[in-house]
């Protein structure tokens, strides 16, 4: 059999395709199955198999529909109209749930009714042409699909449906609930790297089809790319053409100046190897994670600006966070015994606690946590007593007593203000909280939401012994 | 990482077993001990079916029993293999063996062959580039012609490994099934297969044999029910059938089998029978546990399906009233109507006098188990204790335990009655039906217009089966792992497409593409893994090794795979001082010595990329909790592009041990595997 296009480094795969499907309506296996980690060429291949025999086809991107009866909806529409049958002469009557539907938007609401719909319309029209559709991305709808998978093995055999093949592109296990059934499938390994290579070569951009820049420039810069970052992308070759992409405009903005062919290509690569070759234009290519919100160790000036006594809310809700009820009395008591603990040195053990995600508690443990370490370390009432005391040497030993027991029992919780701080802390994300519908619920619980290394340079910032207030286990 | 796409030596044991691995086997060593005591005849001839794989078996029952009876049908073995062993030494010094046993019939004819072995074998028994004996056994009068094979053979080009005892049985194997006939033809088409095949095949044929071949394979129908393993349930369904609809009695049957055997096709076999027929009316509905999930859903379904029905029957579209309504709470509402069609609707029919038969067929009857009262069923069940009613209640399961499930009124409803459809239980049994498939049928053999192009093929499929070629593994392969038709059927596919003019038999080695492609699970996601996810993964396996509970976050991964560097890193220098490659040249390690080789610690930045990528690949999924609900949300997760908070709790699919096997030969990432 001769082949007419075939696809590089995917020979196996298009004639596994092309055994079982053939543009003749007696010989259609009713499903298959293309799977494929990653963007391994799946679509591509079928895409142009099918451009090849030049069967009927429908191709549905899955993960664009919110629901699966939008999805099953586009599907039959999209067949009616790819099917070639004119639509302005037949007017398809749908009933639905016994009464005649006037509009299309109540059809499919489950598969049955798909498969109802569809198979009206094929025995109507008469419509007997092989025809394919292909489910891309199938997994990725945005609705769980493995229950519609199951329905949709069941095609041919609930219906006198006999011309409709469905491709399912998948790039995932299977779902046990379709397990039972055996469906052909076209598996699609990694590429390696010299056919990533070759393949990345052959997507000129356009610099190079215009004949500003050599070939061979165009070339060696792909295969660098690849060189470069073969182990962060694998055989991703959307991840990678995405990179090359990103830095190609510059690289050959770059080349056209310096000039034609290797010396040329030499004296780019070495005036942007810095700016080119480095991890930004990995962590610039893909999706910037909110987890970068407060990015790594020392640039997290942003918190820098924080209000004092955000500070301390923070650092309240991590330790209420990060350490157990069970050991409040001992960390937060004013048992003067408790307080002084000695520091242990095992790093890596309290480390993995930091790693943990925080645990939720009460907002009345937050506000104790607070008034116990504002009272403890914040710089107006700890260190300066003795010097704030001093300032009043005439007033009584009642007096004294009296301001004493002003600061022993001293608060900022009675103060409006804390509330706020609390109420800004969570809208910027640094606290969260279950949600509930009872905005006054007391079952609201809430959590710590930024990591040890951004409260550990918080806690320098405000010099606050945090180590004090942590039991290692 | 080729290695994954291997899977040829699968069944190797199986297929490999030689005289010589036997007797090396502890195990029967143990029990030729014990044979001195009690001379264990049923071991001994399992050592002979190996050998003679199984083809002795599916020759006559008579000389089987023979062959199992001969005492020193062993040793003769032995014999042969120690011979054939000694010629190989020897070069190519000719060795003469004849044996005759008169006290079995048997007659050992020697013949001398010039073997010329093309290419490497796929299972070396004997490997040798010289002369070898090939033995040819065959029996009794009527079997003279093996007398010719002298001459042909003479020239015989053997195409692969026939130099091996078992493929000199496999000869004997056919020889002594096919009849006297059909040997000569069969030898001739091996000859001709084996030399450039002479026949000439019109491209008509070729597409014919495709076609034709091509959609026995792609259909889930069997070619002929009667001869299947399908006989029994299908002839039981039938009569059950025919009794509701001929006789107008109640029934209830389930019908248990496991999957992709063809239940369905026994039961749109016996309908189509009846639908033939023709002789009363039927209305079939079909209700599936996987389109209609609810009891609503089916209850919707079986009023769709009447209402399309009575249409169609009754041609007066005046009808808007019936069964369904706006709302499908009413389950009454259609029991009304089936038992007014008593009453009623009867005179829309031919025969009047008599009220339609439903015949209801609920595939996946288990789905409907999952609601306490379990409505549905109960209904129907209860229908057909109404004498009123002729019904057919037809359930399919593969669940053997269905019965268990039913709640107990339903239980006390069910009339017992069960079929069964069973796999083939034999590879034999598996091997005649799978043959079906890939094979002409005699009735369509006119249609060619070469006549004996079919029948060469039929041959030839055979042939393949019977040598150790692709077919062969292919079967022992679907047989031994899941005895499921359809896997068998997709593999044949390929090879079947791929015939043309000029090669228009199957390629025997085509076979193999399909089974070499299906990479899944575990290896597959490993397989396509960047350098950087499989860092990752690896440091999440090596937490979890070591820490007590199984789940892992982001954070934990990136510590230990920042520890696991750092480790490797000053290992590194003293390694390739000493050498880590044996072959390595002094001067090699001399200059190595001053190089450190490290692997950069990529920053955390950049490993939370792959991190979300294998989240997303699946080998990372959301930690498994006790809450049914959390469960589910998580379910709604998996695969999708979503943001993994550093702390997030989450699984990894693969243990530390699965993933130093899955990597062996990388030496860098095995040496990471260890702890």
């Amino acid at each position: 059999m001769v082949k007419p296009n075939p696809v590089r480094f995917r020979e196996t795969e298009y004639s596994l395709l092309s055994s079982f499907i053939a543009n003749d309506s007696h010989i259609l296996v009713p499903h298959v199955i293309v799977q494929g980690y990653k963007s391994v060429g799946k679509t591509f291949v079928v895409k142009s198999f099918l451009d090849d025999i030049g069967i009927n086809k429908t191709i549905v991107n899955c993960d664009e529909f919110l629901t699966q009866k939008l999805l099953l909806q586009k599907c039959l529409h999209r067949i009616k109209q790819d099917s070639g049958i004119d639509l302005d002469k037949y007017q398809q009557r749908f009933m639905y749930k016994g009464l005649e539907a006037s509009r299309e938007s109540v059809l499919c609401e489950t598969f049955s009714q798909f498969l109802m719909t569809l198979e009206q319309f094929i025995d109507e029209t008469n419509y007997r042409e092989p025809h394919v559709l292909v489910l891309d991305r199938f997994d990725q709808c945005l609705d769980q699909t493995n229950e519609l998978f199951r329905a949709f093995l069941k095609l041919r055999e609930y219906s006198s449906i006999t011309n409709i093949i469905v491709i399912y592109i998948t790039s995932h296990e299977d779902p046990k609930e379709i397990a039972p059934f055996v469906i052909p499938h076209v598996h699609f390994p990694p590429y390696t790297q010299e056919s990533l290579v070759e393949i990345l070569a052959d997507s000129r951009p356009k610099e190079v089809t215009e004949g500003l820049i050599d070939v061979s420039a165009w070339q060696s810069f792909s295969k660098l790319v690849v060189d470069s970052l073969f182990h962060y992308t694998g055989t991703d070759l959307s991840l990678i053409k995405d990179i090359c992409s990103k830095s190609w405009p510059k690289f050959s903005a770059q080349c056209i100046e310096s000039g034609q062919g290797n010396t040329g290509f030499l004296k780019a690569l070495r005036s942007l190897r810095d700016e080119i070759f480095q991890d930004d234009i990995i962590t610039n290519s893909s999706v910037v994670t909110f987890g970068g919100l407060v990015d790594e160790k020392g640039s997290n000036s942003s918190l820098g600006d924080l209000p004092y006594h955000s500070k301390f809310i923070l650092i309240a809700s991590y330790l209420a966070s990060y350490t157990d009820v069970k050991l409040d009395i001992q960390l937060f008591s004013r048992v003067k015994t408790a307080k002084k603990r000695p520091r242990k040195k095992t790093n890596s053990s309290r480390a993995d606690a930091h790693f943990m995600s925080a645990a939720y508690f009460d907002l009345e443990r937050l506000k104790a946590i607070l008034s116990v370490i504002y009272r403890n370390e914040s710089l107006s009432l700890s260190r300066n007593n003795e010097e704030f005391l001093n300032l009043y040497h005439d007033l009584s030993e009642k007096d004294l007593a009296k301001k004493e027991a002003e600061f022993t029992y001293f608060t900022p919780n009675k103060s409006v203000d804390v509330n706020t701080q609390i109420a800004t802390l969570l809208s910027l994300g640094m606290i969260d909280r279950t949600y509930s519908l009872d905005a006054l619920s007391s079952r609201i619980r809430w959590k710590c939401n930024v990591s040890w290394d951004i409260i550990s340079s918080l806690a320098e910032d405000i010099r606050f012994p945090l180590h004090n207030y942590m039991i290692d286990n | 990482m080729s290695k994954f796409q291997d899977f040829e030596d699968e069944f190797s044991a199986i297929k490999q077993c030689s005289v010589k691995d036997l007797d090396s086997d502890p195990f029967i060593k143990q029990l030729n001990g014990q044979k001195g005591l009690t001379r264990d005849r049923s071991i001994q001839r399992d050592k002979e079916r190996l050998n003679y794989t199984f083809n002795i078996r599916q020759s006559d029952p008579g000389l089987k029993h023979k062959l199992d009876s001969l005492p020193n049908s062993e040793p003769e073995t032995h014999k042969r293999q120690r011979r054939t062993s000694h010629a190989n030494s020897e070069g190519s010094e000719n060795v003469h063996l004849s044996e005759t046993n008169d006290t079995t019939d048997v007659k050992l004819e020697e013949i001398e062959t010039t073997v010329t072995l093309e290419e490497h074998t796929d299972f070396p028994i004997v490997s040798s580039q010289d002369r070898i004996d090939l033995n040819r056994n065959t029996q009794g009068p009527g079997h003279s012609v093996v007398k010719n094979v002298t001459e042909l053979s003479s020239n015989l080009r053997v195409p692969k490994n026939l130099d091996t005892p078992e493929n000199v049985t496999d000869e004997i194997g056919i020889a002594l099934v096919d009849k006297p006939q059909e040997k000569i033809l069969l030898v001739d088409t091996s000859e001709n297969l084996l030399e450039e095949p002479s026949l000439a095949v019109s491209a008509n044929d070729v597409t014919l044999m495709k076609n034709t071949i091509l959609l026995q394979l792609a259909s889930p129908s069997i070619p002929n029910i009667d001869d299947s393993l399908l006989l029994t349930p299908s002839k039981e369904l039938r009569s059950v059938l025919s009794r509701t609809v001929e006789d107008g009695e109640s029934h209830m049957v389930l019908l248990i089998g496991p999957h992709g055997l063809g239940k369905t096709v026994v039961i749109n076999d016996a309908l189509g029978s009846l639908k033939a027929a023709e002789n009363e009316k039927f209305i079939t509905i079909k209700l599936s546990g996987s389109l209609q999930l609810t009891e609503q859903h089916a209850v919707r379904e079986i009023a769709r399906q009447l209402d399309a029905e009575l249409k169609n029957s009754t041609e007066n579209s005046e009808a808007t009233t019936f069964e369904q309504r706006a709302i499908s709470d009413t389950f009454a509402n259609i029991l009304r109507t089936l038992e007014a069609s008593v009453d009623s609707k009867k005179l829309s029919y031919g025969k009047a006098d008599l009220p339609i038969r439903v015949i209801f067929v609920i595939d996946e009857v288990e789905k409907y188990t999952d609601t306490p009262k379990q409505m549905l069923l109960y209904n129907l069940f209860e229908l057909t204790q109404n004498p009123k009613v002729p019904i057919c209640v037809v359930g399919v399961t593969a669940k053997i335990n269905i019965r268990d499930l039913f709640e107990k009124r339903v239980r006390s409803r069910f009339s017992q009655r069960i079929i069964t459809t069973h796999l083939a239980s034999t590879l034999e049994d598996y091997w005649s039906n799978a043959s079906k498939v890939l094979k002409v049928d005699s009735s369509m053999f006119e249609k060619f217009e070469a006549p004996q192009y079919p029948r060469l093929w039929n041959d030839r499929i055979e042939q393949l089966y019977h040598r150790s070629t692709g077919l062969k593994s292919l079967v022992f392969k679907s047989y031994f792992a899941t005895k499921s038709m359809s896997q068998f059927k997709q593999a044949s596919m390929l090879p079947v497409s791929e015939i043309t003019e000029a090669n228009y038999t199957v390629n025997a080695d085509d076979f193999g593409i399909y089974s070499r492609n299906a990479i899944d699970g575990v290896e597959a996601k490993i397989a396509s893994c960047s350098l950087l996810e499989l860092m990752m993964v690896i440091a999440a396996a090596r937490y979890t090794h070591r820490s007590e509970n199984n789940q892992v976050n982001f954070n934990l991964a990136y510590n230990e795979y920042v520890q696991m560097l750092k480790a490797f890193n000053t290992e590194a220098t003293t390694l390739s001082v000493s050498g880590s490659n044996p072959n390595a040249s002094h001067i090699d390690s001399l200059v190595l010595a001053g190089i450190k080789v490290t692997r950069a610690v990529t920053s955390a930045r950049i490993m939370r990329d792959p991190w979300g990528r294998l989240f997303t690949m699946g080998l990372l999924f959301d930690a498994l909790t006790t809450s049914n609900e959390v469960n589910a949300h998580n379910n709604l997760n998996m695969y999708k592009e979503i943001v993994l908070e550093d702390a997030r709790m989450l699984q990894l699919d693969v243990s530390l041990e699965e993933i130093r096997n899955l990597l062996s030969g990388d030496s860098f990432m095995e040496r990471l595997t260890k702890i």
